[in-house]
Parts: C-alpha cells; sequence; structure tokens
C-alpha cells in the first residue's frame, strides 16, 4: 500500500497561487473556501527585504489532530494516509477546525448546494472522476490530496504523480514544478528521489507532533 | 510568518463550558457533601440538582444550537475512543439519564409519589441507590472536566494544550457552584455551612496559583507568548485582570476568609458579593481562554 504524500521545493516557489486557483476549480469549492491557499509574508528590512511564499494544504498528518478531535468519525486516514472526510457524517462542531494547527479544516457556513460554477457549469472531467460539486452548509471541509484523480489513476494503471489524470491538481499546475507528490514508502517515487537530492527538509509547525506528510524543502 | 488566532469557538461554547462546569459541580458538591436535600425541595425532589438539571440541558442546547448540523448531535456519541467532545457527550447523558432516575422516587405530586415503587430512594441509602448515585457523581465530574480537556488534548494551539486548562476550568466549576450552593442556604434561611465557605475559598485560592503558574510557563512558545501578551497587555487585560484575577479570584478568596470568621448580614452580603464575582470570573475565564487560543507561525 503506498503512503502519498507531497513534497513542496519553497526555494522554486514563485507566489503565483495557480495551485491555489487549480485546486479551486479541480474541486469547484465555494466561495470563500481556499483548500490550498499559498502564504505571503514580507521577511527581513530594506535593502534585505524579501517575499516569502509557503503554499500550504492538508498535510494528510500520519497522527492527525482532526481525525482524533472529531466526535462523528467524518474524518478518517485511508490505508494510503489521505485523510477524508464524509460531510454526511459532520455534525458541524470544528473541532477539527481548532485541532489542525495548519488551519487545512474549513467550516463552510454559506448555503447548501453552492459551488464555484453552479450547478450548470460543472467542468466535465471533474464530474466524471467523481470531485465534489455540491457542498453542504454547516460542514467541513478539507483538500483531500485529489484523492479522485488519485483513485482514478490507480484504476487506470497510470502512474500516480507522474501521469498528469493520476496526480493532484496543484502539482500538475505549478508552473514553477516546485510541487512533487507520491508514494514517500517507495524510494524510487519522485517524490522520495526529489527529497534525497535535495536534503535540506522540514515540516510544518513540528511542536505540534502530527507527523505530516507535506515536506517542504529550504535553503 | 504571524501568529494566528482560532475564530470558530466563541461565545456560545463560552456559555456552555460555564453551566456544564455549574450543573456538574453542583450535583457533584451537593451529593459528595450530604447536602443535595437540605436546601429546598421542588415537587420533593432536591433543588439543587434541578439546577444542576437545568443548567447541563441549556448548555447541552446551546451547543446543539451552534451545531452546523444539530439534528446530526446523536453522531456525536461515536469516537468516545479519541474525542472528548464525544466522551463529554455520553457523560452528559449518563448524568442525565442516571441522575433523574436516582432523583425520580421521591418525586411528589400533592401526596401522589407515582414512582415510589422504585426500589431505591433519591438520598441513595440502598445499594442501587448508591450505586446511582456514584455513577451519576463519575459522569458529572466528566461534565465538568472535559470542556477543558476538548481545549488542551490538540497540541495546535499551545495556550490550551495543557493539563492546568482543564484544571482551572474543574476549579473555577467548583468555586462556582459552592458560590451558588451558599446562596441556597441563604433562600432557605437555614445557618450557612461554614465547612461550604472554607471548601470554596480553598478551591479559589488552588484557582489562583494554577492561572499564574499557567500564565508563567512556555512562554518561549511564539503561540503562548502571544496568548499570554493578550490577556496580561494586550486587548483582553482589562477583563482578565479585572474580572478574572482581581474580582473572580482575589477578591473572592479574600470575602471567603472574612464571610467565615463573620455572621448575620455582614456574612450574607459578603456571600453574595463573592458568589455574582465568582460566576462573571468563571464565565469570562472560559471565554477569554477560548479568544487567546492563538496558533503559532507554521515556520
Amino acid at each position: 500500500m503506498p503512503r502519498w504524500g507531497m513534497v513542496i521545493d519553497l526555494t522554486k516557489c514563485v507566489g503565483c497561487d495557480a495551485c491555489t486557483v487549480a485546486c479551486k476549480l479541480e474541486n469547484q469549492t465555494p466561495g470563500d473556501i481556499w483548500y490550498a491557499p499559498v502564504i505571503q509574508e514580507e521577511v527581513g528590512q530594506y535593502p534585505n527585504a524579501r517575499m516569502v511564499f509557503v503554499p500550504t494544504l492538508c498535510m494528510h498528518c500520519e497522527d492527525a489532530p482532526c481525525v482524533r478531535a472529531c466526535p462523528t468519525k467524518a474524518l478518517m486516514r485511508r490505508d494510503d494516509g489521505i485523510v477524508m472526510y464524509e460531510e454526511d457524517k459532520c455534525c458541524g462542531s470544528r473541532a477539527c477546525v481548532t485541532a489542525c494547527p495548519y488551519d487545512a479544516a474549513k467550516f463552510f457556513e454559506g448555503e447548501t448546494g453552492e459551488s464555484l460554477f453552479g450547478d450548470e457549469h460543472t467542468l466535465p472531467t471533474v464530474a466524471d472522476r467523481g470531485a465534489r460539486r455540491k457542498y453542504d452548509a454547516g460542514t467541513v471541509q478539507k483538500c483531500t490530496f485529489c484523492s479522485h484523480r488519485v483513485d482514478h489513476g490507480m484504476d487506470q494503471g497510470l502512474q500516480v504523480g507522474v501521469d498528469r489524470e493520476a496526480t493532484p491538481a496543484c502539482v500538475v499546475t505549478c508552473p514553477a514544478e516546485c510541487r512533487i507528490f507520491g508514494d514517500l514508502d517507495d524510494p524510487a517515487s519522485n517524490a522520495s528521489r526529489y527529497l534525497r537530492e535535495r536534503g535540506n527538509n522540514e515540516v510544518l509547525r513540528p511542536d505540534a507532533q502530527t507527523r505530516p506528510k507535506v515536506i517542504y524543502v529550504v535553503d | 510568518m504571524r501568529p494566528r488566532v482560532q475564530r470558530v469557538w466563541d461565545v456560545p461554547h463560552a456559555c456552555w463550558f460555564t453551566l456544564m462546569g455549574i450543573g456538574g459541580g453542583l450535583f457533584v458538591i451537593s451529593r459528595l457533601m450530604g447536602i443535595s436535600h437540605d436546601l429546598g425541595l421542588w415537587f420533593g425532589l432536591p433543588a439543587v440538582e434541578i439546577v444542576s438539571f437545568l443548567a447541563i440541558g441549556v448548555g447541552g442546547l446551546i451547543l446543539l444550537a451552534d451545531l452546523g448540523k444539530p439534528f446530526r448531535f446523536l453522531r456525536a456519541l461515536l469516537n468516545v475512543r479519541s474525542s472528548w467532545i464525544s466522551r463529554g457527550a455520553v457523560a452528559d447523558f449518563v448524568f442525565l439519564v442516571l441522575a433523574t432516575l436516582l432523583i425520580l422516587p421521591n418525586l411528589k405530586f400533592g401526596t401522589a409519589m407515582p414512582f415510589s415503587a422504585l426500589p431505591w430512594k433519591s438520598e441513595a441509602v440502598s445499594g442501587l441507590g448508591r450505586f446511582l448515585e456514584f455513577v451519576s457523581i463519575l459522569a458529572a465530574i466528566i461534565v465538568m472536566y472535559y470542556a477543558g480537556a476538548v481545549l488542551s488534548d490538540p497540541k495546535s494551539i499551545p495556550y490550551w494544550n495543557s493539563l492546568l486548562v482543564p484544571t482551572q476550568f474543574v476549579l473555577s466549576s467548583v468555586a462556582m457552584s459552592t458560590g451558588i450552593l451558599l446562596m441556597f442556604y441563604l433562600a432557605v434561611g437555614k445557618p450557612v455551612s461554614t465547612g461550604l465557605i472554607v471548601t470554596q475559598t480553598i478551591f479559589v485560592g488552588l484557582l489562583l496559583v494554577v492561572l499564574i503558574w499557567h500564565l508563567s510557563t512556555r512562554r518561549e512558545n511564539p503561540g503562548k507568548a502571544e496568548s499570554v501578551r493578550l490577556l496580561l497587555r494586550g486587548k483582553y487585560r482589562g477583563l482578565f485582570i479585572g474580572a478574572v484575577l482581581v474580582s473572580g479570584t482575589i477578591i473572592p478568596f479574600i470575602l471567603g476568609w472574612v464571610a467565615a470568621v463573620t455572621s448575620g448580614a455582614a456574612q450574607v452580603a459578603w456571600l453574595v458579593i463573592s458568589a455574582i464575582l465568582l460566576l462573571i470570573q468563571g464565565y469570562y475565564l472560559r471565554l477569554l481562554t477560548l479568544r487567546v487560543g492563538i496558533y503559532p507561525p507554521l515556520r
């Protein structure tokens, strides 16, 4: 069984937000729900000031605090490590929102059925792969590592993390190629090789001890 | 990168936490001190315990109203293995059912006692009654504790991630409940129990110690440092120092000792003032704890 994870090379990110928008299009999330925002911040002081970009998303933690905190078992870890949610089970307690150190769980307060394009304009490819199009008000939503694309790729015998159809939308869209998706347990996967070659890496909020599966390559 | 404030839990959760603390505390203390039947009866049932049930019932309703999907609340009982909300919900149900059963035989309408045939008494003198009382007390203790545990369990917010948070909530619950119990003494015109006043004062003193302890530890963590800054020097300074630290613990601590050695109208005045201050403290302690729930920078 693979253990899906993502490597994000912060030295390559140009802060274009293409990943954020690609994710929104792919998952057609309602207005104020963004699964993959890029945090932008100015660091240093003139004349040594510079922008730092940190693309974020659900870290699909091995010890996911959201799964632990959820009273209704609406959140669970799949065998391949993807942390999924079942909207129909969510009671909207927001325990996962407070428990997540990464601001990855989003509480949707809008109108049920609201989506980016409405019912009439869903992208056929998304609909075919079973991505979410309607969102239930009063429940929590989050990134699924584009599980519909991953599962579709596995079903079709494609190479997850290599073939575009079988790779999360944020990864295939990134113009700087700073995101790499793959099986972290497979030493031959793109993600594992990249980590080995680039060496210096870190996870966000290591103090939270969640063992995240999104790993950042840094200077 | 900057710290981030949690914004999903606020006033409804503070009300819920406060009412659960009061409800659980009233039942536990009145039962452990054996005073529940001395402080007035309503329809044959201990008035203190009716208030306890009402507090927990209203607290539960506030929580339900705040859920995104209130009609799925029964699903919240499913994850007792790891979720403190689930454990608390189970404790709420167990408490409300068993404690109601415990007092039911004493229910009286005029001279009619429709449940008197049940094989136990509200006073818990028989084996079955004592069992119901024991389990109810245990459930009520969990009810007092779990609100704090919900906050302290995940490591995401350093100010919350400490056993001192549920400890504060339990101590505050005991302080508020004893304050209300002392009001019951005054309402039914019975001589006030000095033991109860001393108990209250000791718990208020302990709360003060735990509060200061919590404020002074792990200050090197940027998230906690920001939380403490907001409480002591930031926008919550007035409420926290005023309503929680000074008028919520230091003054009731002093008033408690004064009330223990005085009597008559002066004692009544000190106890009433103290109870009001403790209730205000209980609410603001919880609300401000929620509002300074700050996530440290991601990196």
